[in-house]
């Protein structure tokens, strides 16, 4: 599991890629990537190389929703395989970003 | 230097004098044993820090002394060093193997003896760390259990079992299930049918069994006082949203079981997809989840839609939390929604179908630890569920509650500007057991209504401007603009309310100071964008039985009788 | 014989107890050879064994370092049951004993 952020679009989004299981390993170095990066328009949550997606990992997804303005928030979450997929599907998080 | 109480074994004399001298000049502190069964007795009594032990001595000999002393010694690390002749070195082995720690060859050199005091000394420090450490976690385990104790008995007292003993439902929840945020709660409706709610919260251990005792108090209020499954779902949802931190949230699936209507309606948020099994044992229907789980929307932003379909006696639904589909078996394969819907594929009778699934999961995980989580209920539609007559009036009291009674309200410009009568209106609704269970439809009427008499009527905006994205800016920008400036009008509500026990009717009337419309040309014109049909005149017909408009048309009655034909 | 440098340093760790020492190793070896003799006799080499390693033990730590070695030879040979070459290797450790004896003597 490794969670890795950079810049991107000219300094107008932060992109958080996030490998391996996304579980609750994940907890502190993710939310050190959006909360030490300054504040963005856009956050890009890439999952291409996650694995798998746990009901804490979609908390951490609601906080960093939180984070970024709430329902002023603009996230999109990438690169998802299959199984990472019917997760979010199961729970519509379809209503709360924009899933590609 | 700190003094050790060192115990030297050795047979010869001359060997015991050098080493005494060399370990009490260094500071510590000597005892001295001739052969291995005084080491082993001396030990006993007096329990050294270290052992220099001799290997060759007559009767029990350093090695099987050492295997004693190691076995006394049980938790506590007491180092023991072999005393040797450089020619015993073959045997080195077979010393360190009777739980010997070191060696010390002869002459004795007592530089190294010292360092070798040194260091076994402070390993043996932390050695004694590490057990206070481990005894310290164990204690604090132990208070934790017993916490975890506590919050299960107030836990049980209120999300008791409520009806998940009826003979139309089978489940499977493991009684420590709450700690790992799985919840199954069932409750008669006062009028006939049935509430389940299965619930998944999020985490493990106290955060996650936090979550469900109001949940289940909601639960189990709300429907008992005859309440619809939207409005207690809007109510959980509002209570976790607000007690839940962010990224806490429980996913949910509910169903309201309408016996009589032979239908039933559910709302899934973030479960797996579920299955009806219709009553020939052949048609299996998949429910999925539509919303998102509860707790994590606000109030304004809840989606309590539910999902209605027939369901015939006999008629089963399966619903389950993630923890079956997840288990895994000792190679870490998942169960898997696959082998979920072929079980209830491959049963023989409808009957069959939930032994099946617990025995096909049991089978699975086989050997693996994983217990708790694999929450499991059957539902099964049946006659029986029908109201009882006898109950219900001494249950919930749907023949209690004010019956015949009126109440007027005439709202000044001065008060318009800052109270919204609407939730009031509401709450003395609600007072009427039978309006409870289409509180959510009546408040939408309600609200309607005094917006309408409130914005069209006494501030007299258009609603026809809230066609486009900038006009409806603009609307609510004036809105503002006009309550500020509001210094005359008026809105009066009246409503007024019969009944006879199981039934009754709700008449509101609301009057506003505005010019009212021209409400006879609703019946020639479509809505379009003209006022009328900014009033939202379509969804208050689809809950009202009739709908009135007298005067300039800014008074309006509309008037409801309850039960509706359609429930929820 | 005896090494010497090391025997210095074994008399300031020992001090006053040192003397004590030296004539507690002579007493306890002088033992040593008619206990040697009669497990020979007896044709008991696991005691002769045993008094022999005792001896070598002592002897390195009292700094008689060529000594102990040849005591060492002498218990290989208890071990290996060579009850043959052992009477004249006794004899011949007893003489280097004498030897060892009358230096240590000396010394104190």
């Amino acid at each position: 599991m490794s969670v890795r952020a950079s810049l991107a679009g000219n300094g107008q989004e932060l992109v958080i890629q996030v490998d391996g299981r996304f579980d609750f390993s994940a907890h502190q170095e993710f939310r050190d990537a959006y909360e030490s990066a300054a504040q963005v328009r856009k956050y890009i949550v890439d999952l291409g190389g996650a694995t798998y997606l746990d009901s804490s990992a979609l908390g951490m997804l609601l906080l960093l929703r939180d984070h970024a303005g709430g329902d002023h928030s603009e996230i999109s979450i990438t690169n998802c395989n299959d199984d990472v997929r019917k997760i979010l599907a199961i729970s519509n998080f379809e209503q709360l970003f924009t899933i590609q | 230097m700190t003094a050790y109480k060192v115990l030297i074994a050795d047979d010869n004399s001359v060997d015991r004098k050098v080493l005494s001298r060399v370990v009490r000049n260094q500071g510590n502190e000597v005892i001295e044993a001739t052969n291995g069964f005084e080491a082993v007795d001396i030990f006993t009594e007096h329990r050294p820090d270290i052992v220099l032990m001799d290997v060759m001595m007559p009767g029990l000999n350093g090695k099987e002394a050492t295997r004693q002393i190691k076995s006394i010694a049980n938790e506590d690390f007491i180092p023991v060093i072999f005393l040797t002749s450089l020619s015993d070195a073959q045997s080195l082995a077979d010393c360190l193997e009777s739980g010997g720690d070191d060696f010390l060859t002869k002459p004795y050199n007592h530089v190294v003896l010292q360092a070798k005091i040194d260091s076994y000394h402070r390993m043996s420090e932390m050695h004694r760390t590490l057990l206070n450490q481990r005894d310290e976690i164990a204690r604090v385990n132990r208070h934790m259990l017993q916490e975890q104790r506590v919050a299960k008995a107030v836990y049980d007292n209120v999300a008791h079992a409520g009806c998940l003993t009826s003979p139309n439902i089978r489940y499977e929840l493991s009684p420590l299930a709450v700690f790992n945020g799985d919840v199954l709660l069932a409750a008669r409706k006062p009028g006939g049918g049935m509430h389940v709610l299965l619930g998944d919260f999020t985490g493990h251990g106290l955060p996650a069994a936090i979550g469900a005792m109001p949940m289940a108090d909601i639960f189990y209020g709300m429907t008992a006082k005859g309440f619809g499954l939207r409005e207690v779902l809007r109510e959980i949802n509002q209570k976790l949203k607000s007690i839940l931190p962010v990224g806490f949230f429980c996913c949910a699936a509910a169903v309201d079981l309408a016996p009589d209507r032979q239908a039933a309606s559910v709302w899934m948020g973030g479960v797996p997809d579920c299955y009806l099994l219709r009553n020939d044992g052949e048609r299996i229907e998949t429910l999925s989840s539509r919303h998102l789980p509860l707790g994590v929307m606000s109030a304004d932003k809840f989606n309590d839609q539910m999902t209605e379909f027939p369901m015939a006696n006999g008629d089963r639904l399966f619903l389950w939390s993630d923890g079956i589909i997840e288990a895994r078996n000792s190679e870490g394969e998942m169960f898997g929604q696959e082998r979920l819907i072929n079980v209830v594929r491959d049963s023989a009778h409808a009957s069959d179908v939930y032994d099946d699934i617990q025995r096909a999961v049991d089978e699975f995980v086989d050997g693996s630890e994983q217990d708790d989580d694999t929450t499991l209920i059957e539902v099964v539609m049946d006659d029986a569920l029908r109201e009882d007559k006898e109950s219900a009036v001494t249950k919930a009291g749907i023949s209690q509650g004010p019956r015949d009674w009126s109440m007027e309200y005439r709202l000044e410009a001065s008060t318009l500007k800052s109270f919204n009568p609407v939730p009031l209106m509401n709450h003395i609704m609600m007072e009427v057991p039978g309006l409870r269970a289409i509180g959510g439809q009546l408040y939408t009427v309600v609200a309607e209504l005094f917006s309408n008499a409130f914005e069209h009527g006494v501030l007299g905006l258009h609603s026809s401007m809230k066609q486009s994205p900038d006009g409806f800016m603009e609307y609510y920008r004036q809105r503002e603009k006009r309550v500020a400036e509001l210094e005359e009008g008026f809105v009066r509500i009246n409503m007024h309310h019969t009944g006879v026990g199981d039934s009754g009717t709700l008449t509101l009337t609301l009057e506003d100071s505005g010019d009212g419309f021209d409400y006879k040309r609703h019946d020639r014109e479509e809505g379009s964008g003209n006022n009328y049909s900014g009033r939202g005149i379509p969804l208050i017909e689809s809950i009202c039985d009739s709908i009135e408009y007298r005067g300039k048309g800014n008074e309006v009655s509309v008037v409801i009788h309850w039960p509706l034909e359609q429930a929820t | 014989m005896i090494d010497i440098e090391s025997l210095n340093m074994l008399k300031d760790i020992m001090e006053e107890e040192f003397q004590p020492l030296i004539e507690l190793y002579i007493r306890d070896s002088d033992r040593r050879f008619p206990e040697m003799r009669m497990a020979l006799s007896e044709g008991d080499c696991e005691s002769l064994r045993m008094t022999v390693h005792s001896l070598k033990g002592a002897s390195s730590n009292v700094c008689a370092v060529d000594f102990a070695e040849q005591a060492y030879t002498v218990e290989k040979m208890a071990i290996d049951g060579a009850l043959d070459q052992l009477p004249g290797a006794i004899d011949a450790l007893e003489q280097s004993y004498q030897q060892v004896r009358q230096q240590l003597s000396a010394l104190v």
